[in-house]
């Protein structure tokens, strides 16, 4: 058992759990169904036997019929008699099987023994006597001797009950009339002796009263239990037969027990209203018992006419008394029994068996389900157990290899680090004299800086000097356009002029015009106005030359306007020009000025960085002295760490052989499982390849380890 | 005229050859100063209906109703409308006309030898008014009689 691990032990404990309750369930259960199996069969075989005792009746009833279709010579009859009467003897309830044997020998001699016997139905009531023997004895061996048991027995106690109690009313001798329901039950009794005549008047005048006292009480008289039909309880009183009165409107029949021969006296006599009444109440004969039916009422006609010859009857009576015969037998009690019982018997058989081969079926079922089921189950728990543990135990294998290769890393690394802390010490005196260099530097360059502040501060002078210089042109500008205003007024006063000169030149025309008319005037003076002609002329060259003057005036000055007007429209052009590019350069030496202002800005910050620089590089020199002091310490670390780091080695070691223990008693020997089940293997390949996993992660690990070393010694090399 | 010349003759040559020239479209008239009543600065006139064009209308001279005649028109001259013009008052047999003219140049003496009377010219119309053609210098001035220039028909249509 140490071999197995805990999932394969759970899952057989669960396996053995399941199969116990199923197989003791099993168990007596097919106890229950092979008694049940039993009992049905014994049932069916007795159904089957009363089918059988059904059956020689039937054949009876056939051979009878072959029998009376054979020629009636006098052998025959004669043998018919015989036969007639070891009919008569037959009793099932009392003849044994050898007795039976011994009827039939009789009767197939007695066939033989007749000469004129018709040979070819001869084997045919051979065959039919054959099959009356098998099946009777049959009958005799389980029914009738005794070996039945349950409700056969029960009917065959009644019914010998009902015989005595109808024994004792048979041998009253009196004509008795019972009056029986349908179900059965006689609820009216007779007991008077009547004539044939009187009895059937009588019989009319029952019938009411019987229907009424029917109507009123069913329980007016207690009655007898009566199995349906007299059975053979009558054939003992040999010269008994029973009338039955069926109505077909009335829920109950009567039931006529007279003396045979009276009944046959009366079926011969020639009374009309009898045989009418006969007629209407569907009345049937019955013989005393289902034997004497065929000797007496069937076969008294027969043996009558055997004894009288062919006097009274004619082959056609014959042959319905036969009917007759037949038709009764046919719902002869024993039949109907029988009947009854097979088919109860046979449904109930169809059913129990049905009805076991489900339950049989269905249990088979179950309990492989319980057993697949609990199987599961119990692999699920084993599983569910043992998993967690399992990965526990994966988790602890894992970390203690870590463990053990980090223990060799720490190992490692505390080497590496003593190495590095030397290195670090010869790196540390290194940066100091470059960090004295760097201070050098520093100042040089604080040098510069000044240096460029004091150029930056000139310029910014000079371009506002520049500014200043601007705004005087740009006040000169504004000063010409000034001077323009005056101009404008200068063309004012010559357009005046104009104006005048205009003045003028009317005058001008005025007095030509005058000098003409005087000179017309001193025309018509004749020689007094010789003189007056000469004023006119003279007048007149005057106001010629005048016009002229002011002609040449008015020219000079339209001239000059337009001159004026075009210098100041020039003047206005270059003076708002020249306005333009002053105001341009102003904007530039703003710019200018802006840009040299962040200039001498951004060198002040320059300087102030240099300055915390040089501040930072003194307070690194610091720094670097008391380094230099650590690493010696970390030096002596290392070393300890280093013995440390051994003593954690070999305790993992031992720590890794626990967990194997563990690991054996949660999973068994490695071979055990895989002889267990699939399950187990593909666990183990699963398991195995994990293993893998684990062992490739862990060398990647600790490489990755060793970079971080690397790079560590880098990053001190390079500083 | 005959009485005029006789008397011209009896007082002094210098009056009689006294003649004003005007100018039309750059061209030089002269006229006797003897023909001409007065000369006005030009008016507007106010037009009469149903007249001939060269009829400008009638003006207002010291209370006298006097009908005016572009003698432009009349010449078939182009008109001038820089000039402002003048009207020469011409004093006929009937009635005093006024004749517009663009301007009037001077008053001038043209003796008889410098008055060629018959030059070779073909002219449409009645040479009674064309006296003769005044050679001053350069300039050729020609000699008209204004009162002549009116015929009778334009007397009519003035009447009307």
């Amino acid at each position: 058992m140490k071999n197995f691990g805990l999932r394969s032990k759970l899952v057989m404990a669960f396996f053995l759990a399941a199969i116990l309750p199923f197989s003791l369930l099993g168990y007596f259960n097919f106890d229950l169904f092979k008694d049940l199996f039993n009992k049905n069969e014994k049932l069916n075989t007795k159904a089957q036997h009363l089918s059988a005792a059904n059956n020689i009746q039937n054949i009876l009833g056939e051979s009878f019929q072959v029998i009376t279709k054979l020629e009636y010579n006098e052998k025959i009859k004669s043998n018919l008699a015989s036969l007639s009467k070891t009919i008569e003897k037959i009793d099932i309830d009392s003849i044994s099987e050898n007795q039976l044997k011994e009827i039939r020998k009789k009767l197939v001699n007695k066939f033989e023994q007749s000469e004129n016997v018709d040979r070819d139905k001869l084997p045919e009531v051979i065959k039919n006597l054959t099959q009356l023997d098998n099946i009777s004895s049959i009958i005799l061996n389980d029914y009738f001797l005794g070996e039945s048991k349950g409700p056969l027995k029960e009917i065959k106690n009644i019914s010998k009950n009902i015989d005595d109690e109808l024994q004792k009313i048979i041998l009253s001798e009196e004509f008795n009339v019972y009056a029986i329901s349908k179900t059965g039950r006689i609820f009216y009794s007779s007991q008077k002796r009547l004539d044939l005549g009187q009895k059937i008047q009588s019989l009319k005048e029952i019938t009411p009263s019987l229907y009424e006292a029917f109507k009123s009480s069913k329980k007016a008289l207690p009655g007898v239990r009566f199995s349906k039909w007299g059975k053979h309880h009558f054939h003992e009183q040999k010269n008994t037969s029973y009338l039955i009165l069926k109505y077909p409107n009335l829920p109950f029949s009567l039931f006529l027990e007279v003396n045979g021969s009276m009944i046959y006296d009366s079926i011969n006599f020639d009374n009309k209203q009898s045989e009418n009444f006969l007629l209407d109440s569907q009345m049937r004969l019955i013989s005393k018992s289902y034997l004497n039916d065929i000797t007496h009422s069937s076969l008294a006609p027969l043996t009558s006419f055997i004894k009288d010859g062919e006097q009274n009857l004619s082959e056609e009576s014959l042959v319905t008394n036969i009917a007759n015969l037949t038709v009764l037998r046919k719902v002869s009690p024993i039949k109907f029994l029988n009947e009854k019982l097979f088919l109860v018997s046979e449904n109930r058989y169809d059913k129990v068996t049905l009805l076991i081969k489900k339950y049989r079926d269905q249990i088979i079922i179950s309990g492989i389900i319980l057993m697949v089921v609990s199987c599961l189950f119990g692999f699920f728990i084993g599983k569910v157990l043992s998993s967690p543990v399992l990965s526990f135990v994966k988790g602890l294998r894992k970390s203690t290899g870590q463990f053990k290769n980090i223990s060799g890393e720490i190992e490692h690394a505390s080497q590496k680090l003593s190495e590095s802390t030397t290195e670090q010490g010869a790196a540390i005196e290194s940066t100091v004299s470059n960090l004295d260099e760097m201070t050098a530097m520093l100042t040089q360059t604080e040098v510069n800086v000044r240096q460029t502040i004091d150029m930056t501060t000139l310029s910014r002078e000079q371009s506002a000097e520049a500014t200043y210089a601007l705004d005087a042109m740009l006040e000169a500008m504004e000063e010409i356009e000034g001077s323009n205003i005056k101009l404008a007024e200068i063309e004012n006063l010559m357009d005046k002029i104009h104006e005048k000169t205009e003045v003028i030149n009317e005058i001008v025309a005025e007095t030509r015009l005058l000098s003409f008319n005087a000179s017309i005037e001193a025309a018509r003076a004749g020689s007094h106005g010789k003189g007056f002609a000469v004023v006119a002329e003279e007048i007149g060259k005057l106001a010629s030359m005048s016009g002229k003057a002011a002609e040449e005036i008015t020219n000079l000055i339209e001239s000059s306007t337009g001159q004026v007007k075009q210098v100041v429209s020039l003047n206005k052009d270059k003076v708002s020009q020249g306005k333009d590019t002053s105001k341009d350069c102003e904007l530039v030496f703003k710019h200018l000025n802006n840009s040299l202002l962040n200039i001498s800005r951004a060198i002040d910050k320059i300087n102030m960085a240099s300055m915390e620089q040089s501040t930072g590089i003194q307070h690194t020199n610091k720094a670097m002295v008391e380094m230099e002091s650590i690493t010696q310490q970390n030096s002596d670390n290392a070393g300890l760490l280093a013995s440390k780091a051994g003593i954690l080695n070999t305790e993992s070691e031992t720590f890794n052989k626990v967990i194997e223990e563990l690991n054996l008693f949660l999973d068994g020997a490695s071979g055990g499982f895989s002889k267990l089940s699939l399950f187990r293997k593909r666990n183990k390949v699963e398991k195995k390849a994990l293993y893998e996993k684990v062992d490739t992660s862990h060398d990647s690990e600790s490489k990755n380890i060793d970079k971080t070393v690397d790079r560590d010694d880098d990053k001190w090399n390079a500083s | 005229m005959s009485e005029n010349n006789a008397q011209a003759q009896l007082s002094q040559d210098d009056i009689n050859n006294r003649y004003l020239v005007f100018e039309i479209n750059s061209e030089l008239f002269g006229v006797s100063l003897l023909d001409i009543k007065e000369v006005i600065k030009n008016t507007p006139c106010k037009p009469v209906p149903y007249m001939k064009d060269y009829f400008l209308g009638i003006i207002n001279l010291r209370g006298r109703i006097i009908s005016v005649i572009d003698l432009r028109l009349k010449f078939n001259k182009e008109i001038n409308k820089e000039k402002q013009g003048f009207i020469i008052i011409v004093e006929t047999e009937e009635t005093q006309v006024g004749v517009l003219v663009d301007d009037i140049v001077n008053v001038q003496n043209i003796y008889k030898d410098e008055i060629d009377t018959n030059p070779h010219l073909e002219l449409d119309f009645s040479k009674q008014f064309f006296l003769g053609v005044g050679k001053k210098g350069e300039n050729l001035i020609n000699l008209i009689d204004l009162s002549k220039c009116i015929t009778k028909e334009d007397m009519r249509t003035i009447s009307k």
